[in-house]
């Protein structure tokens, strides 16, 4: 067995360095064998050998472990960023389920959008930092600014969550007074007459005052549509299922991660 | 979708080109590991939406995404080499993605 001589010099530098064992014998045990490195060349210690026993088994350079689970972390943070994003890129129209878009909720949306994308980004950081530096994660888990951080972020995008929980129950509350499921708006076979009065729904909801004459008024002067088409309808389903997605994904890597593994989830109604 | 995961995608690229430089860096933990990825995720989002409102001038932050890419080279080992392909390959995504965006809003104005 053969060692590289600058190892060579580096192993005999610092056993001389120690008076007691200068010029000692150096012995070699290793998994692979046993090799005399250096003979004992020493007055004070004469036929005394050093042995170095090696019986370690050569560690991986890599915790494969820790890597693939900050690599599944971001991969859910980045699969519910995508999803979270879509709202924000695909959905700032209005929609006439939902009686259109508040800027409260557009707002919390943006927020989401930039908190699940942060996530994502932290995600990314930390798996690379489990590739080539572990000891930086320990160091982040370590700092309280980083932990109240990360709970910060965890929370707009459990508002978010929240936001679209309001939304897809709202809209779920609209169609059930319609009488339309949630299956037959999503592939768009609701009936005429369960458009129309989903329209009326509508209106209702954005406008609480209004009496059943007014209502009847506002269709027969033609001052909106009569009803909900079947593309607007599936459009806003799909749209809302979404929503429900991506913040489920958020709650998801929220809870695996730890922000969220003691929160107790609370739903409460707060009045119509 | 095309827009969303252009974001994604962006603030990615952009956070792993800025990993090799603030490695370079002696950079406090808190401002690499937390206050850029929250920064990146709203440039992205900023650069992302301008894309996807086809504006052409965008795509222009992919350039030195590519460049600072490099600085993950400055271990020459199978760890580095691995992040500097995916930083480029994910730098390549941003490109193409943000050139989709601008012409797809382009086709249809």
């Amino acid at each position: 067995m053969t060692i590289p001589l600058t190892k060579y010099q580096t192993i005999t530098y610092e056993i001389d360095k120690i008076p007691a064992l200068t010029g000692i014998g150096i012995i070699l045990n290793t998994n692979q064998g046993t090799s005399v490195i250096r003979e004992n060349n020493s007055c004070l210690a004469a036929g005394d050998y050093l042995v170095i026993d090696l019986d370690a088994e050569v560690a991986s350079q890599y915790d494969w472990g820790n890597i693939g689970q900050e690599a599944g972390l971001a991969a859910i943070n980045c699969s519910a960023a995508v999803i979270a994003a879509l709202v924000t890129f695909g959905s700032t129209a209005a929609a006439p389920v939902t009686g259109g878009t508040s800027l409260a909720l557009t707002s919390i949306g943006y927020a989401a959008t930039v908190a699940t994308g942060a996530s994502c980004a932290v995600s990314a950081v930390r798996t690379y930092n489990a590739i080539t530096d572990p000891k930086t994660n320990e160091i982040y888990d370590n700092i309280p600014a980083y932990q109240t951080t990360m709970k910060v972020l965890d929370g707009v995008s459990l508002l978010g969550v929240g936001a679209s929980a309001i939304a897809m129950t709202k809209v779920m509350k609209i169609m059930g007074r319609a009488g339309i499921t949630l299956g037959a708006a999503k592939v768009g076979s609701a009936s005429r007459p369960a458009r129309a009065r989903l329209a009326r729904e509508v209106l209702k909801y954005e406008n609480p005052a209004m009496t059943n004459r007014q209502v009847k008024e506002y269709f027969k002067l033609g001052v909106g549509p009569k009803r909900v088409t079947t593309k607007a309808l599936t459009e806003n389903t799909i749209l809302s299922l979404r929503d429900s997605l991506a913040a489920g994904l958020s709650f998801l890597s929220s809870s695996l991660d730890g922000h969220v593994k003691n929160a107790a989830i609370y739903i409460v109604r707060l009045g119509d | 979708m095309l827009g969303s995961v252009t974001f994604v995608v962006l603030a990615l690229t952009i956070t792993l080109s800025l990993l090799g430089v603030t490695s370079l860096l002696d950079i406090p933990p808190l401002l690499s590991g937390l206050v850029i990825p929250i920064l990146n995720s709203a440039v992205a989002l900023f650069f992302g939406l301008a894309a996807f409102k086809g504006k052409a001038w965008s795509i222009q932050i992919t350039l030195p995404l590519a460049a600072l890419a490099l600085s993950h080279l400055v271990k020459f080992d199978l760890a580095h080499i691995a992040i500097f392909l995916v930083n480029i390959g994910l730098a390549v995504l941003s490109f193409l993605l943000m050139r989709r965006c601008i012409d797809s809003t382009g086709q249809s104005r």
